[in-house]
């Protein structure tokens, strides 16, 4: 954890009706990770593609908003093919999922 | 509202589902397009939710599919993470009503499907009343009108009567009616919807004699009608017989 950035580890503010959905929301997430890199090892861009433009669509409805960030850099790079560029966001997403605190108000 | 949603990422389902159920919608969700088209082929709704980029079918063909299936008059609102203007364009152009883009925000969601169905004519606002030929539905006193005649009727015989004329000239299913006026019920069944519609026919007198025609449409549900002059005068029938164009199914 020691070389999450400090921005990374800053709380998420989600409402708090929003609690039953958001842990099955963030395990999505989490399992994208895993399906991000098996794509990416055999450069399969449009896998990588869709798996970041869903994520950029869902996550600042739940109150992520660098998750749809990050969802709308990995859309970009892998329509470019940049396979470096897509792993190090796919670090960045488990760095975030690695280091957020979700609020629930 | 009854609103049937085809969304494949099950996050995003989630949230706009748990949005529509607390703004007291009744959201029926899909993940195939295919499934979709094949609920809508037996079933009606008021509003379509869309996205675009699907497993199976993409949401712009499902859209097209929908106008050339007989959907015309149902709202559609197409939510896509795309935002390039040409994209945009595209959907309006395909036919749809309105189009939000991703990430979606709850109260603008809210908001567009209200406005969209208050368009079309389907929303149930009860300050406003419903008038429809001879026909006058205040829908705040709850009170039923022909020619100024007041027509006493049931709770439920009301609703179905408010929701049958909302929806003049529209395919209902048994399904959307049941769920819009007796709400989800697993104790009642389809034959609940029969036996009303059949008592609302007599009550009201919508009969072809009387300029209107209510039929059952074989394995979808009903159609209440406004028949111009011609029709009127050609349908002998008195009894809420069927129409040619559209079987009975009893």
């Amino acid at each position: 954890m020691g070389d999450i950035p400090d921005a990374v580890r800053d709380a998420v503010v989600v409402p708090r009706e929003l609690g039953e959905l958001v842990p099955r929301f963030l395990a999505h997430r989490r399992a994208d990770v895993d399906r991000l890199r098996e794509a990416l090892e055999r450069a399969d861009f449009e896998t990588v593609r869709g798996i970041g433009h869903a994520m950029k669509g869902a996550g600042a409805g739940y109150g992520f908003d660098e998750i749809s960030t990050i969802g709308a850099a990995l859309e970009r790079l892998a329509r470019a093919g940049d396979a470096g560029g897509a792993l190090a966001e796919v670090r960045r997403l488990r760095d975030f999922l690695a280091g957020v605190k979700v609020v629930f108000e | 509202m009854r609103i049937a949603l085809l969304e494949d990422d099950p996050s995003q389902s989630d949230l706009v589902r748990f949005w529509l159920a607390g703004a007291g919608h009744v959201c029926h969700a899909f993940d195939r397009s295919r499934e979709f088209m094949r609920a809508l082929a037996r079933d009606s709704f008021d509003l379509l939710v869309l996205d675009w980029e699907l497993p199976d079918v993409n949401g712009d063909a499902v859209l097209a599919w929908v106008r050339a299936n007989g959907h015309d008059s149902v709202p559609v609102l197409f939510t896509t993470a795309r935002d390039r203007e040409e994209d945009i364009v595209a959907a309006l152009r395909a036919g749809a009503d309105d189009y939000l883009i991703k990430p979606l925000r709850r109260h603008e969601l809210l908001a567009r499907i209200d406005a969209l169905v208050r368009r079309a004519g389907r929303a149930a606002s009860p300050g406003t009343g419903i008038k429809v030929a001879e026909f006058s539905i205040d829908l705040e006193r709850r009170v039923i009108t022909r020619n100024g005649a007041r027509i006493d009727l049931t709770q439920k015989d009301f609703d179905l009567a408010a929701f049958l004329f909302r929806n003049v000239g529209n395919l209902v299913s048994r399904g959307h009616i049941l769920e819009t006026v007796w709400g989800r019920s697993p104790d009642l069944n389809t034959r609940t919807v029969d036996t009303h519609v059949s008592r609302l026919r007599t009550k009201l007198g919508l009969l072809p004699e009387n300029g209107w025609r209510l039929s059952a449409i074989y394995q979808h549900g009903y159609r209440l009608e406004r028949l111009n002059a011609e029709e009127t005068a050609t349908t002998p029938a008195a009894d809420g017989a069927p129409a040619p164009r559209a079987p009975r199914n009893r």
